[in-house]
């Protein structure tokens, strides 16, 4: 296992990650794994173990939408796409994160 | 957006099968990208094989989140409880006869028990006001006091002297089969018929 896990302290955050990825274009899983590891440089390392039931989630809540396709190399990949109500669902999970990450930073600040 | 998460599990309950065929895909798809990744970056195969798949971390419980979400989980359970407790059963078939005829038995007899209350107790006997049936009789002084039976005129009588309860009509015994023909019969013994009464009306069942 990783030393390195999707923050679990909000049990949110692996969710808006996802969307927040998927804002930038449709994608399989392993894809969306690996830009949240790139895009943090390195820091937030997603369990596949948490990916998947977290992309099912949001599938069954109807923010994302899964088709099959083919991949780069031609195999067979289950590709995930944000919809109209994910987009909405994106926008207010950035709202409500900015707001407590600003708030935990400045407690944090206090001498 | 609960009712959607409805409409899945309903959906996943007919499509069970494919959508775990897909879940399974879809991670021995990621298992290979993460493979073909370590392998880029210098690890033998079975090294990158074993590191992916400890990466993947525990698959079994992976599968059993996902499944979580498109299962209606007590009724799963409760089919699989049914179907143990069924081949159970049939692994003893001396124990499952005598179970299943003395449960029968059971409910058989108290079927029949309340049939038979029900038909003569608890039905309302077919009249207007079945609550206000009365049996009144009249009291004769042979060698001790004794009752008598009462017959069509002393209805009238009664009903014409008393002063406390009215008296509406008269219903037959059971040793008669109308009013009319108890009228007929003392009719026959020489009473005589003042009044005719209707009976109040026989409720419609």
């Amino acid at each position: 296992m990783g030393t390195n896990h999707a923050p679990v302290f909000l049990p949110g955050t692996l969710d808006m990650l996802v969307l927040k990825t998927l804002s930038r274009g449709t994608m399989h899983g392993y894809s969306i794994a690996q830009f949240i590891q790139q895009a943090s440089s390195d820091v937030l390392k997603v369990e596949e173990g948490a990916l998947y039931p977290a992309l099912h989630r949001l599938e069954v809540r109807g923010l994302l939408k899964a088709e099959w396709g083919s991949s780069d190399n031609n195999r067979r990949a289950k590709f995930y796409r944000l919809t109209a109500l994910g987009r909405r669902e994106l926008e207010h999970e950035t709202d409500y994160w900015t707001r407590v990450a600003g708030a935990v930073t400045r407690v944090m600040q206090t001498a | 957006m609960e009712l959607l998460a409805v409409w899945h599990r309903v959906v996943a309950l007919v499509r069970r099968r494919r959508l775990e065929r897909d879940l399974d895909e879809e991670l021995a798809f990621h298992l290979a990208m993460r493979e073909a990744d370590y392998r880029e970056h210098g690890a033998s195969e079975t090294d990158a094989r074993t590191a992916a798949r400890r990466r993947f971390g525990s698959v079994a419980y992976l599968k059993e989140q996902c499944r979580d979400m498109w299962t209606f989980h007590p009724l799963e359970t409760l089919i699989q409880d049914v179907r143990y407790a069924l081949r159970t059963l049939r692994k003893a078939p001396g124990f499952t006869i005598v179970a299943v005829t003395a449960l029968a038995v059971g409910i058989g007899a108290n079927t029949a028990i309340f049939s038979l209350f029900d038909a003569l107790r608890t039905r309302a006997l077919p009249y207007t006001d079945p609550s206000g049936l009365v049996v009144l009789w009249g009291n004769v002084q042979r060698a001790r006091v004794e009752r008598r039976g009462a017959s069509y005129p002393d209805y009238l009588d009664w009903r014409a002297q008393t002063k406390t309860v009215v008296l509406k009509g008269t219903v037959p015994t059971a040793a008669q089969k109308s009013t009319a023909e108890a009228i007929a019969h003392d009719k026959a013994e020489g009473y005589k018929i003042v009044n005719q009464l209707t009976v109040g009306p026989k409720r419609q069942d």
